[in-house]
């Protein structure tokens, strides 16, 4: 996918390695972010990533809703990424 | 840099590294439900969890002391550590007719999830996890906030505005909308608030939501930022 976002091959990968488990994969990856963007790049990178992994897990867990605001907002890609056909869509949809 | 992080390489951002601090010592401290020790313990369980799925957890050191939690408890600690993606309505009803108070239920998540997100810094950067400090003394508040409803989740928040009257002006301030992910644990508004200060501190503050030009790092720009985090919520099946 092409997301005209600067260096967004590297950011991605960092990301899935973040998620995973390969400590190799992440040390080249976070290597690869801090080469091409710098330090200050790196960690912000990081802080999203355990952000994320926080409030995914809150929203996951307590089955929040989206704003009505981001349902219509939303509508035309979240069939094309295949985003309604998880566990926790149930959450908005079902209550539509 | 803070002790927090003084054996990082990298030079961690002094608020960044003083919101990590401030959630470590949380959870060494009494809670709302749960005392220091067991607050410690479920931090300890989430970390086991995920170290034997095979998560890994940079200079892992298992701090469990077996102290006695609640009914499901553990259940719940291990899916929101390790499967997320998999709770349902299902799951949070059975938990919580089975001897877990909702209240019980909002508080470990709270602990879980910021945990989680230290953990996931921390590894992200080749940081060893942060150990625990010793439990402080002090018994649990026990208190519920009193404008708490169902309103866009399975638990009750404090909505925001007068609907949700004194709580809600000491949790979000004098505001007439909060975003559901920062109310989704207000029925303990201390894991709520440690949530929302984790989030304006690892992401963007509230005041700075709308501009999306706004960054922290001249190379690090709004748009990659929330590629990034577009990226960890597709891969954690986060609809929100």
């Amino acid at each position: 996918m092409d997301t005209e976002v600067e260096h967004a091959d590297i950011l991605l990968a960092y990301a899935d390695a973040i998620y995973a488990s390969d400590s190799n994969e992440l040390e080249r990856t976070r290597e690869q972010v801090h080469s091409r963007m710098g330090s200050g790049a790196t960690i912000e990178a990081a802080a999203t990533a355990a952000n994320f992994s926080m409030l995914d897990r809150v929203a996951n867990a307590v089955g929040i809703q989206i704003e009505s605001m981001a349902i219509e907002q939303t509508e035309d890609f979240r069939g094309e990424l295949g985003i309604n056909e998880y566990v926790s869509a149930a959450n908005t949809l079902g209550n539509l | 840099m803070s002790q927090t992080y003084s054996d990082s390489a990298f030079a961690i951002r002094t608020d960044l590294a003083a919101v990590h601090g401030a959630t470590m010592e949380s959870f060494c401290a009494p809670g709302t439900w749960f005392d220091a020790k067991e607050r410690r313990e479920i931090v300890a369980l989430s970390r086991r969890a995920r170290a034997e799925r095979g998560f890994e957890i940079l200079g892992y050191i298992d701090e469990v002391l077996d102290i006695s939690l609640p009914s499901g408890a553990l259940k719940l600690i291990d899916v929101v550590s390790c499967e997320s993606e998999k709770i349902d309505k299902n799951f949070y009803l059975e938990l919580v007719s089975n001897g877990l108070l909702t209240e019980q239920y909002v508080e470990i998540i709270g602990l879980v999830t910021r945990a989680v997100s230290v953990d996931t810094f921390c590894r992200s950067l080749g940081l060893s996890m942060r150990l625990l400090a010793d439990a402080r003394d002090g018994v649990p508040s026990r208190a519920i906030p009193d404008t708490a409803v169902i309103d866009h989740a399975w638990v009750p928040i404090i909505p925001a505005g007068s609907k949700g009257g004194a709580p809600a002006t000491v949790l979000y301030g004098e505001t007439d909308f909060v975003a559901n992910i920062f109310s989704a644990l207000s029925l303990v508004p201390g894991e709520a608030s440690g949530v929302m200060q984790l989030g304006q501190t690892q992401y963007v503050g509230m005041n700075d939501f709308q501009n999306f030009k706004f960054f922290r790092d001249e190379n690090f720009s709004r748009a990659q930022l929330e590629l990034v985090a577009a990226r960890i919520s597709a891969l954690n099946n986060c609809f929100y």
